[in-house]
């Protein structure tokens, strides 16, 4: 669950309390051995981590406005800021896209087989390829886009 | 006959041996198709770069001081062996690749691909129904780690990063691995149990040739290297390994290495795309890196697809063959008498059992189980 929410968040502290978060109410309203509750706890890892980061986007938009107007011109390291830049990139792709297509990235890139993110998602395993081709190309897509 | 679905075609990157015999002549001979798979395969690879930043392993002992008293049931705690063995199975393709590991490793895949007869553009399975020591010397290392890195002979992509996650028992071991798990009868005196559990997921990865690439790194470093056969430039090698199961007894308080380990996991495979495999091996095995005794070695392995070679560093530890399980095994001994291991391949799974124990008590606990 944390490779899950760490697919989308790209930051362990987040990642883990989303896994915390979805872990705890797994255990309030289900019983723990329930046939359903890897797929349950994937798809909420997916879903929690996407929301998080749609609520974080809106923070750092507003936050780096703030920063503008305070400090026009702070000077900042290169590669940092590449890699910083990069992040922010994928992050905000991710995003963007549509909910199934980004969870189904964040489900597969975490090491999930074919037939666990079927069963999260609630799809048969023979759309998991469509599905996934469909995420790749339109990520592709937003990440190009600047 | 009619074209490949997208889904379908997007699910042949990730498992090559998904289509059928129909459809796969079909991906050989249209153009369309291939098109397709090119475009999908440099997507999928783009996207993997981007979002494959190195899983941060979880953390049990911090997780469970999170989650405080209000979660149960607990996780069981990871035993150290088992964290030294995460730190070397996260594969993060960045930094050099130069360890005995990844010798290993590649060791492995040239024998993998050794397979007599079969000819180009065949898909090649290395799956390892037995195992078998090949002594390393200490010149043989240090000459290997002189070669260029792995990633400099191409591009190594993971598609599913391998993640370790320490379990309660057996039961949830069976459960979250999918692998049958055998228990010892029998354990030796420092060994007490119950055992400790962690499992490894699946990881699988591709590595594709890249002539360009390797001779600007032989350039880089002042090598010569052989040139690379036209026809493995640009081939695929794939490469699954895991799930794994480690159980560890007998670890203490202050004590760092448990006394005994029991590891099995489903045997590593590897798929080719489009290569000749003769030439594959000659190719590798020329490498100025490899010594003539130990390609000798490597060649003489009888049936290489289905041979699991295993390292042995010649200074440090002696092996022999068993029978284990009914079944031909390696038997390893560190020079200083102090620990021992076996390792064996049965019915698609290797496993290897080791500990600060005598090579009869290995082998009792190895039998033993079920």
């Amino acid at each position: 669950m944390t490779s899950i929410a760490f697919r989308v968040l790209q930051d362990r502290a987040e990642a883990e309390d989303v896994a915390q978060e979805v872990f705890l109410a797994y255990h309030r309203r289900h019983p723990a051995d329930a046939p359903y509750a890897a797929a349950w706890l994937h798809s909420a890892a997916a879903h929690t981590a996407l929301n998080t980061l749609r609520g974080r986007r809106r923070r750092e938009r507003r936050e780096a406005a703030e920063a503008r107007l305070q400090q026009p011109n702070r000077p900042d390291p290169s590669r940092v800021l590449e890699d910083r830049e990069r992040d922010q990139a994928v992050r905000a792709a991710l995003a963007r896209l549509p909910e199934r297509a980004a969870a189904v990235l964040a489900l597969r890139y975490s090491g999930l087989s074919y037939g666990e993110v079927a069963s999260a998602m609630g799809v048969g395993i023979n759309q998991i390829g469509t599905l996934l081709r469909r995420a790749e190309a339109a990520f592709r897509k937003e990440v190009s886009v600047p | 006959m009619r074209h490949i679905s997208d889904g379908l075609l997007r699910r042949v990157i990730d498992d090559p041996l998904i289509l059928s015999a129909a459809v796969g002549r079909h991906l050989e001979t249209c153009a369309v198709c291939r098109a397709k798979l090119a475009t999908m395969t440099a997507d999928s690879q783009a996207v993997a770069g981007l979002l494959s930043s190195p899983v941060p392993l979880v953390d049990p002992g911090a997780a469970r001081q999170a989650l405080g008293e209000r979660a149960a049931p607990r996780p069981a705690p990871l035993p150290p062996i088992v964290r030294g063995v995460a730190a070397r199975v996260e594969i993060n393709p960045a930094p050099a690749v130069r360890t005995l590991a990844a010798v290993a490793i590649a060791a492995v895949l040239v024998v993998g691909m050794v397979v007599s007869g079969a000819a180009a553009n065949l898909l090649t399975i290395f799956e390892p129904k037995q195992v078998t020591a090949v002594p390393v010397t200490t010149t043989d290392l240090q000459s290997l780690q002189g070669l260029p890195d792995l990633s400099e002979y191409g591009t190594i992509t993971v598609t599913t990063q391998p993640v370790l996650q320490s379990v309660t028992d057996a039961q949830a071991a069976t459960t979250a691995s999918h692998l049958q798990i055998l228990q010892p009868s029998y354990l030796p005196a420092p060994a007490t149990g119950p055992g400790a559990f962690a499992i490894v997921s699946q990881g699988s990865g591709s590595f594709t040739f890249s002539a360009a690439k390797a001779q600007a790194a032989a350039q880089r470093h002042g090598k010569a290297l052989p040139p690379m056969p036209a026809n493995l430039d640009g081939s695929t090698l794939y490469l699954t390994v895991g799930p794994a199961v480690v159980e560890s007894f007998g670890l203490s308080a202050g004590q760092q290495l448990p006394s005994l380990v029991i590891a099995q996991a489903r045997v590593p495979r590897v798929q080719s795309t489009g290569v000749s495999v003769r030439q594959l091996e000659n190719y590798l095995l020329s490498q100025p890196g490899i010594s003539p005794t130990l390609a000798a070695q490597i060649r003489a392995i009888g049936d290489p697809s289905q041979t699991l070679p295993i390292p042995i560093p010649a200074n440090l530890a002696t092996s022999h063959p068993v029978t284990v399980q009914g079944v031909q095994g390696v038997a390893i001994g560190d020079s200083s008498g102090l620990g021992s291991a076996l390792i064996w391949v049965k019915d698609g799974v290797v496993y290897a059992v080791g500990g600060t124990l005598t090579e009869n008590q290995v082998l009792q606990v190895a039998n033993s189980l079920r």
